[in-house]
């Protein structure tokens, strides 16, 4: 009896703390996620662009492309998640994103010269998607952490919905609606996959 | 209305809409994890081949790979970079992009036949669909069916984490601690976005 009490505290404790953490993630995702869903509701159009051509300061060292890319950053005064890749020329193009924002470096052959390409779509609709669809450990520390902490709001909704449903089964004699908004999201959620599947 | 009724029917709200999103709430919490993760393979499962005699009208790429979709009753995207003409098998190929779907299309246009590769995939990229599919476009029955679901679980999920504001307010004077750190974490984040979005 009292290990179970000890287990309902613990049950409750857990609802509290993730949703004192996912508090936040679901208002920020919820309302980008809306805001991608009714895009059309939001003003949009395409991006401005603007591209030059610069004779290279200094010799590329395309083995540490770290390096290489924050020191273009600071020269050319750009940020954002940096990545890179080779053309079908087999030219070296390095990308620098941030929501509204894309800046593209594409070296020439001798890595004496770049052509900078910024894209510019700052509209509201087109952040959030950006903010929304921000993920994966790569890019430096600012994005590496901010992938740690969409873990650890996933487990916080996985642990806030389950535990939520177990509190609510101690109760379901007094609250025996609570079977059909359970059930049916679960119906419904079975039949969407067996269709795609 | 008094605060005990008021407690009464909070309760009530957040446990039914929190219940409703439940199930959402833990696919959505589920395929964040695993879009950073790549815990289930999301890869090709498999294959189908099968030819059908369609009508080829005179129209350029993209209008014409949207109406052999029609013809093949596929309702899909037909992106542009997909379409191109094959001179040395004189086919036209395209594909069509749907949920957890690709289908490869080779249009023959002397014998007026679309020969189809329905391509399914596996668990994970299924998954992680019912995640990005509640904002799809698509004319077609179950994936808005399953958008409207989507954005309903959504709201939901917000109304309960509304309401549960409403109990901490109830108790602030006992709880104050939780009222800071759930205050301090928030502003974090905010800040945290808004100079992701500025500085990157």
């Amino acid at each position: 009896m009292a290990g179970r009490i000890k287990l309902q505290k613990l049950n409750r404790q857990i609802h509290l703390f993730t949703s004192f953490f996912m508090l936040i993630f679901m208002l920020l995702y919820t309302f980008t996620g809306f805001v991608m869903s009714k895009h059309e509701w939001f003003p949009h159009g395409p991006a401005a662009i603007e591209e030059q051509t610069y004779l290279l300061p200094f010799t590329a060292d395309t083995s540490h492309i770290e390096q290489l890319a924050e020191k273009l950053a600071s020269t050319y005064d750009l940020s954002g998640r940096i990545s890179h890749a080779y053309t079908w020329q087999k030219k070296l193009e390095i990308t620098f994103n941030r929501p509204g924002y894309v800046s593209k470096i594409l070296f020439n052959q001798k890595l004496d010269s770049i052509s900078i390409k910024k894209e510019k779509k700052a509209t509201f609709g087109e952040i959030s998607t950006r903010i929304h669809r921000i993920h994966g450990f790569s890019g430096g520390p600012l994005y590496v952490t901010w992938a740690f902490l969409l873990d650890l709001a996933g487990l916080s909704a996985i642990l806030f919905g389950t535990t939520g449903v177990v509190m609510w089964y101690r109760v379901r004699k007094k609250f025996w609606y609570g079977w059909f908004f359970l059930i049916l999201p679960i119906l419904i959620s079975g039949l969407y996959f067996f269709y795609l599947y | 209305m008094k605060k005990k009724e008021i407690l009464k029917y909070a309760i009530r709200v957040h446990l039914y809409s929190g219940l409703f999103a439940s199930a959402f709430l833990i696919l959505a919490g589920f395929t964040a994890i695993n879009f950073q993760h790549d815990l289930l393979s999301t890869h090709p499962r498999d294959t189908l081949n099968y030819s059908q005699k369609v009508t080829i009208p005179d129209l350029p790429g993209n209008e014409l790979s949207q109406d052999i979709a029609g013809q093949l009753n596929i309702s899909g995207h037909t992106p542009n970079w997909d379409y191109r003409f094959d001179k040395k098998e004189n086919l036209i190929k395209f594909k069509i992009h749907r949920p957890a779907r690709l289908y490869e299309v080779d249009l023959n246009h002397q014998t007026c036949e679309a020969n189809v590769s329905e391509i399914s995939f596996k668990s994970g990229a299924i998954l992680e669909i019912m995640h990005k599919t509640t904002m799809i476009d698509l004319p077609d029955g179950p994936l808005v069916g399953w958008a409207i679901f989507g954005q309903l679980a959504a709201f939901s999920a917000f109304l309960a984490t509304l309401v549960s504001l409403y109990f901490w307010w109830s108790k602030s004077i006992s709880h104050r601690w939780q009222w800071i750190v759930g205050g301090l974490s928030s502003f974090c984040v905010l800040i945290y976005v808004i100079y992701l979005w500025l500085v990157g």
